[in-house]
Parts: C-alpha cells; structure tokens; sequence
C-alpha cells in the first residue's frame, strides 16, 4: 500500500500543479469579484498540501500492508474486460449497437468467462434485445448506428 | 395541521398511475439491485439517470428515489443467504444473518430486518416531513456565506465521518473538485483547463464519471475472481415472523431507527457508517450480548432499521438545503438538476407536488417492499442463483450505452470507460469513491457561493464571521478538518507508545 499511496500522492501534486501552471493567466480578481483562476489556483493549493502530506505519511510509514492485486488469472480477465469494453467503443460507430453488442457479450462470455456456447448466445441476445426495446424503441434514444444500418 | 394537508396533497401526487407505476418499478429495481452482489443503488440511479429525461419530474424522482431505498431492502437477502454484502451498509447484517441462516434462522432473519427496514423506512418519513419544513423556513435566510459553508461542510464531513482514511476521502474530494472547474466559468464564461478541447468546453459532466467509477469499476473489480453463489434455501412459511421473534427486535428497532436518522442528517456519515454505529449502540444495551458474533437476531433488526432510517435521513439536507451527503444523494441531487430543479429552502414552498408526492411516495414504496419481502423473499433469492459471469457482460453493455444516451456523444462513454479504470484503481488503493462524486455536484455550487459571497463583501473574508448561522458552519468545518488529525496524531503517538513498551519489556 505504500507504494500505491507514494503514487496516489505524486498524482495528486501533478494534478495541482497542472491546474495552477494552466491557469496562471487568467484573471484572479476582476473589478468586482472573483475571477476564473481564482478556485482554481486555491483548490490546487488544497491539492498540493494534501498530495504533500499523503506523500510524507506514506515515506514515514513503517506499515507495509500488501496491495489487494489480482493474480495471474484475474489479472487476465481484468485486462481482457477492459480490453473488450475499449473495442466495443472503437466498433460502435462501424458495426452499430446490435452488432458491436453481440460481438462484445459473446467475447466477454466465451473469452473472458469462458462460458459455454449456447448459454452465451441466449444471454448476448437477451441483453441486446432488452437494450434495443428500451432505448431504442421505449425512449426513441437514437443509438449509434452503423454502415449496415442498425 | 399543514404538514399533515400537504401530505394528503402529496398522496394525490403519488397514487397517480404513472407515479404509482414508478413506485412499484423503482422499488423492484432497487429491491433486485440490492439483492445482487457486483451492482449497488449508485450504479443503478446513474444508469436510469438518461431514462428519467423523458418522464415527468415528479415521475423521475419517485422513480430513482425508489431505488435508493429499495436497495437497502434487497440487500438483506445476499447478506444472509450468501454471507456477501450486496452493499458495503449490508456488513454487519452479513456479520450476525448468515450465522443466524446456518443455524435454520435465516427466515426469522429476513422477516425480522423487512420489519424493521418498514418500521424504520416509516416512522422516520414523519420526522423528515417535520424536519424538512422547519429546516426549509429556517434556511429561508440563507446567503451564499451560508451555502458556500454547508456545501464545504458537506465535503469535509465526508471524509471526517465516512469510511476509512480521511485524508484519503479529502483527497478525492479536491480531485472531485478539480473536475468540476473543468469547462468554462460560471460568471466570466472564460475557458478554463479545457486544454483545446471542444468536447470538454461544457464541463465533465457527472453521468459518466457516476457510471465509471460505480459501475464499471466494481465489475472490473469482480471480475478478479468469478465466484459461484449457492444461497442458502427459505421456504415462504418460515417467512412470518413469531411474537417471540418480535419481542426479541422491538426495542432494537427502535434503538437502529433513532441511530440511524440523526447519523443520517449529517453529511457525511450515510447508512453504513450508521449501521456499525447501531450495532455499536445494540450490543451495548441488548439484553443478551454474548449472543453478538454468534448470530443475534436484535442485531440484525437494529442494523437494517438503520440503514432505512439513514437513507430517510440524508434525504433531510439534500432536499431542503440541496447539499448532498452521501454519493446516493449526489446522484440523486443531478436527478434533479437534470429535470431543472434546484433543491433547497424554497422546495418545499415552490414545488410542493415533488416535495410532498415525493415523501407520500416514500410511503407507499415502502409498503410494497414489505410485501415483496415477507412473503415474496425466496423468489428474489432465486435470483441469486444466477452466475455473475452471466450478469457482467450485461451490467458493462447497459452502462456504455447509459453513457451514450445521456449525451449521443461517444466522447461521453470514452470518458465513462476511462473513469471505470480510474475507479477500479481506486478500489485497489483503497480510495473512497463517494466524495469524488460529491466533489464534483458541490464544486460548482462551492464556487459559485464562494465568488458571490465576496462581491457581497468586496472581497473581504468576515462575511464568514460577521453571520452567526456562518460562524457556526465555519467552525464545524474546521473541527470537521482538525479532529481527523488530532486522532490520528494521537494513534501514531500511541503506536510509538506501545513499541517503547514491547522493546522494554524484551530488554526487561
């Protein structure tokens, strides 16, 4: 945990000096109020001071719990969904809702899961249906649609 | 005399079919996402958040809200069948109901906490009836000295009251900050950390983040390990209740309703900081402590009453002064928003048939979870039967296109997706994910009061002195930031205490 809090602090600093170097032009004060760098340079200031004090008390810290990683399977299947969730993003705007839907529950299901077949297919039409009769036909929500058409 | 005519006009709001129709769906809804392990309330509000654009406000709210406490019901049944949460509120309801399930008690156990989540849910509907009219006249005299100082309040109370590290809490409460200052200024329409980009020149909105780090985030987390569920089986005649049994709870039905309502009100501190809180408070004046660990039925009543009564309870702020204090609230809070609403002193008086259709609501949702949990408890176990592994993939799809639908933007399900992993490292070091979201729903609200509390002052900081009502919030808010640290300060000394001790007595 220690290493993940040294990380966690050193996010935290970069963020708040990103804020403040980004926003150093704007105005801090106009005629009669407040101005737009005015939050920001403050909450980068609490970022910066809370960041600073994350950081010490991880140095100082003698406590060495482990992280709660995943093992080497779970690993794979954590990587392997975010990886199918990036690819279900990436097809939505070719293949469509129906289409990119299908492929991304059979992948999760058969590759991830590594679930039977037919069970997969039931769940992945199942899903597909109840997200089109809801969204599409119950909301009228135009969902992407791609160069087949649907 | 009032309250009790605007409740029955509330009632003639909340019995219309639609909103009736609502009801019944946001307490399925929620009674079923509380029973499933992987999926909690937040989860579930966010996701029907693009839903509810198209219903009536009334209808929209009724409809989330029916989740919200829905979910605390349904999370009885994996708790006791299973020995798993189904929300981090169910912990102490696992501790004590699934022991009571291995001894033949898990009937008992259900019927005893839908009791007392129904009396609790209830009794403390009143006292937010009461409560929110009083707090809604008093609040009437607020500035944005005052606004600005409940909205802090509400982000420092977070990370001082709720779980685990504060300074870890504070620290996603300022990343949650920083997010909301993304977009353009609210008074200067200047761009503002938008870094070029056009997609982000309205701001991150909190739809997708809500859908990241709630949703997306806990399935990737449970996706470590696939587990198979085997819920231990009840039989609908072991649902009712026995005098015996309703003897042994009364008192600690009370007792986790009261605990849980105050606990509630405050901000920060939400239902299962209440529900350890009570089971605190129960084994401290139970007749029969011995029994606590080894499954105690009082414990079980006293700690699902108050999970209810703090849901009931957080409601009181987040509707007469629109400051959220909990991550359910906060969605519940953009619900709002998103229907043009503001919450706050003038609810009450400026939208009576949401206000007052809304707590009527409460009334009826409530009983219906009563039914579907006495008799109707098994059938919604069976659901447990269903492998996650089956439930993942669909949960993953719904909040993509969630995400989608709130905007029509794949920008927005990109960000929704990077917010998921985000939200799953947060999981692994352990990072709270409530004041994140309440960063980013009172950020602009903080700004805002802030920037107009010091035109109102020319600048100068004793508007937050000079008003009574702003004093005592500033100082809440300093003993909110300063307590965290004394007791921390006092831990490490005592650590260092007790390793001087160990090294003498080995010399010795």
């Amino acid at each position: 945990m220690k290493k993940i809090d040294i990380v966690a602090a050193l996010v935290l600093l970069g963020l708040s000096a990103l804020i403040a170097i980004d926003t150093w032009g704007l105005p801090y004060w106009s005629t009669f109020a407040p101005g737009p760098a005015f939050a920001s340079l403050w909450v980068a200031l609490a970022g910066g001071i809370i960041g600073a004090v994350l950081l010490f008390q991880a140095l100082v810290s003698k406590d060495d719990e482990e992280a709660d990683w995943p093992d080497k399977e779970g690993a794979r299947q954590v990587l392997l969904g975010i990886a199918a969730l990036w690819l279900l993003l990436a097809l939505l705007p070719y293949l469509g809702t129906i289409i990119s839907g299908m492929l991304f529950m059979l992948l999760f299901l058969l590759v991830v899961g590594r679930r039977p077949w037919v069970p997969s297919l039931f769940t992945a039409v199942l899903t597909v249906g109840l997200i089109e009769v809801v969204f599409v036909h119950w909301l009228n929500i135009h969902l992407p649609k791609g160069v087949f058409g649907f | 005399m009032e309250v009790f005519g605007l409740l029955l006009n509330g009632f003639a709001v909340a019995v219309e079919p639609g909103n009736l129709l609502a009801v019944l769906v946001g307490v399925l809804l929620g009674q079923i996402i509380g029973a499933l392990p992987g999926i909690g309330p937040s989860l579930g509000m966010a996701l029907l958040l693009p839903i509810s654009f198209g219903l009536p406000p009334v209808t929209a709210i009724v409809l989330l809200s029916g989740i919200m406490y829905g979910a605390m019901y349904g999370g009885t049944l994996t708790s006791v069948l299973i020995n798993v949460p189904g929300e981090s509120s169910g912990i102490m309801t696992t501790l004590e109901g699934h022991k009571l399930a291995r001894q033949g008690r898990a009937g008992p156990a259900l019927a005893m906490a839908a009791i007392g989540s129904f009396i609790a849910g209830t009794g403390t509907i009143f006292l937010l009836m009461f409560l929110a009219l009083w707090i809604s006249k008093f609040a009437i005299n607020f500035a944005p000295p005052e606004y600005f100082l409940l909205a802090a309040l509400g982000l420092t109370a977070t990370a001082s009251m709720g779980e685990g590290s504060a300074l870890k809490a504070l620290f996603m409460g300022v990343i949650g900050l920083m997010l909301a200052l993304v977009g353009t200024d609210p008074m200067m329409g200047t761009e503002r950390l938008t870094f070029g980009q056009t997609n982000l020149l309205d701001g991150i909105d909190f739809l997708p983040i809500a859908i990241g780090v709630f949703g997306i985030a806990e399935v990737l987390a449970s996706l470590e390990r696939f587990f198979t569920l085997d819920p231990i089986r009840t039989r609908v005649r072991d649902m009712w209740p026995r005098w015996k049994d309703w003897i042994e709870c009364r008192m600690a039905i009370f007792r986790g309703t009261g605990v849980g309502f105050v606990l509630g009100v405050l901000p920060g501190v939400g239902p299962t900081a209440s529900t350890f809180i009570a089971y605190a408070v129960e084994k401290r004046f139970t007749k029969h402590p011995e029994n606590f660990g080894k499954g105690a039925l009082d414990a079980v009543a006293s700690v699902e009453s108050a999970n209810n009564s703090a849901v009931v309870g957080s409601l009181v702020p987040m509707l007469t002064l629109g400051i959220p204090g909990s991550g359910l609230t906060a969605v519940l809070l953009a619900a709002f928003v998103l229907q043009g609403i503001r919450p706050g002193p003038l609810l009450m008086t400026d939208q009576p048939d949401l206000a007052w259709g809304l707590i009527a609501s409460m009334f009826v949702g409530n009983l219906m979870l009563l039914i579907m949990n006495l008799p109707l408890a098994p059938f919604f176990a069976m659901l447990l039967r269903v492998p996650y592994v089956y439930l993942a993939p669909g949960i993953l799809l719904l909040s993509v296109v969630g995400a989608y639908a709130s905007s029509l933007r794949l920008f927005t399900v990109g960000m929704a997706l990077f917010f998921g992993v985000v939200g799953y490292l947060m999981i692994k070091a352990r990072l709270p994910r409530a004041p994140l979201i309440l960063g980013i729903v009172l950020g602009p609200i903080m700004e805002q009061a802030l920037r107009q509390s010091l035109m109102m002052s020319h600048g100068s900081l004793s508007i937050f002195f000079n008003r009574p009502i702003a004093l005592v919030l500033l100082i809440l808010v300093v003993l909110s930031l300063v307590l965290p640290m004394i007791g921390a300060v006092r831990r490490a000394a005592a650590k260092v205490q007790s390793e001087a001790d160990e090294v003498d007595s080995a010399a010795t």
